[in-house]
């Protein structure tokens, strides 16, 4: 995916400019194109392949480490077409990952889907499938902090339904 | 701005919560998340997760016996699998395209029919074992399963009765798969009561030679047939004994061509061959390897 901006010709005399985009900064420093004829001036973020952003993120409620180790699995992942390269990438931010709190990774989830980045996606939604997979009901709703809100007429016809599950 | 920004669960796209809810397998899905809340539930009972149910990974714990229907179940195991029918069945509410029972899964008749009434829409039926079925059971399932369009099913003694059932109901039907033999009664059976069959497969099976013949000459719109790895028996009348077909003569090869896929293998080195040789044209599956039963060259078939 890449993302073409055009600046109109006051803008450019002689200012540096820093440009932001869905919460990214232009650090990356791509080359701008100059047009005479229009005097504008494309600057354009080719990505390597879709849905990958090579550009750091800002990730909203997460420590800078976290966001520090998001950002290199960006930046490795989307430096190379080798597998070898990606898997590593990917087995170290899963590594990373099993070692944070589930708040954590309950904003991480959050925040991929909100960038629609697959790769990140796929990551933490089986990291807290591997959390959720063994526990009780209870233990989940304490983990995720969620508030069980069935009305009591819910709640018995659960309880009835769990009972009947194991008659005949 | 933190309280703001700290999103809680119920927050989270549903289409998320699915997402994680579809890595998780049939036990951990059905376990309790649909108790956790309301959002929860919600997203436990998406159809998304609830095309396929693959019951493929459950064996009933059996021993065989020597009186029909030849397996006993265990209590214990058979209560599982209605547990296991009944939270899935009601978390699926009425999604389920394709349902998935292991070669060795003896189901009765009252989970099959509780089955069959709370998958209306069902499309693909994999039902090897009919051991504990009885005609009347599984003729009222077939019953309920208007767009039934693929099954795999053990080879019947008596085909004409579940065949006319198929034919009564299941308009759209057009793939079998058959586990077990095939003789000429089958074939005429098929003929009779489901001439737009387009799929067939017999794989590892035994095949008599004239059945064989008439698939190729009576099933007219039949386009995928699929014999490899088939004992292909040509019964003569006595004193004659049967012996079996070692290779395909020409004729039958011409006809298979004009199919748009047939499928054949009669090679002494293939593994899969000599199974079916070993096991006399019937095989025992749980003498192998997890799984093997699921294969067949057919895509469509295969598990």
């Amino acid at each position: 995916m890449s993302q073409t901006v055009v600046l109109e010709q006051n803008a450019v005399e002689t200012q540096s400019i820093t440009l932001k985009f869905d919460g990214c900064s232009s650090d990356a420093n791509p080359s701008p194109i100059v047009n005479p004829e229009n005097q504008s001036i494309t600057i354009k973020f080719d990505d390597q392949a879709s849905n990958h952003h090579t550009i750091p993120v800002s990730i909203p409620n997460v420590d800078s480490e976290t966001e520090a180790a998001v950002n290199e699995f960006l930046r490795k992942h989307g430096s190379s077409d080798e597998e070898s390269v990606r898997t590593d990438a990917m087995n170290d931010l899963w590594s990373f990952i099993e070692r944070q709190e589930i708040g954590t990774v309950v904003v991480l989830v959050k925040f991929a889907s909100d960038v629609k980045n697959f790769e990140l996606l796929e990551i933490f939604c089986q990291r807290v499938a591997d959390v959720i997979a063994k526990k009780t009901v209870e233990e989940v709703r304490e983990i995720f902090n969620i508030a069980n809100d069935f009305t009591p007429e819910e709640e018995q016809a659960i309880r009835d339904e769990h009972r009947w599950a194991f008659e005949d | 701005m933190e309280e703001e920004d700290i999103r809680k669960w119920e927050d989270l796209d549903i289409d998320v919560l699915v997402k994680i809810f579809q890595i998780l397998d049939l036990s951990e899905l059905t376990s309790g998340l649909a108790h956790i809340c309301s959002t929860w539930r919600h997203a436990a009972c998406d159809p998304m997760l609830w095309q396929t149910l693959d019951l493929s990974m459950m064996s009933s714990n059996f021993i065989k016996i020597p009186l029909e229907p030849y397996v006993y179940v265990n209590a214990r195991s058979d209560k599982q699998l209605t547990k296991l029918l009944k939270i899935s069945l009601n978390l699926s509410r009425g999604s389920i395209k394709t349902l998935i029972f292991n070669f060795n899964l003896y189901v009765c008749d009252a989970q099959l029919t509780y089955t069959a009434e709370r998958c209306p829409n069902l499309k693909r039926l994999v039902l090897p074992a009919w051991n504990r079925i009885k005609k009347t059971g599984i003729c009222k399932a077939i019953s309920m399963w208007k767009d039934l369009e693929s099954l795999t099913m053990p080879s019947i003694v008596n085909p004409p009765y579940f065949m006319e059932e198929v034919s009564k109901h299941c308009k759209k039907f057009s793939e079998l798969k058959i586990m077990g033999p095939c003789d000429i009664l089958f074939v005429q059976t098929l003929i009779r009561c489901v001439p737009n069959l387009k799929v067939l497969s017999l794989r590892c099976s035994t095949v008599y030679l004239d059945a064989l013949l008439l698939i190729l000459d009576g099933l007219k719109n039949l386009e995928v047939l699929n014999i490899s790895h088939c004992l292909i028996v040509d019964a003569q009348p006595p004193p004659a004994t049967r012996k079996l077909v070692e290779k395909l003569d020409d004729s039958v090869l011409e006809k298979g061509s004009r199919l748009k896929e047939f499928f054949t293998c009669m090679d002494d080195s293939c593994t899969m061959c000599e199974i079916t040789r070993r096991d006399e044209g019937l095989i025992r599956w749980y003498r192998y390897e997890e799984g093997l039963w699921k294969q067949d060259e057919v895509k469509s078939l295969a598990v």
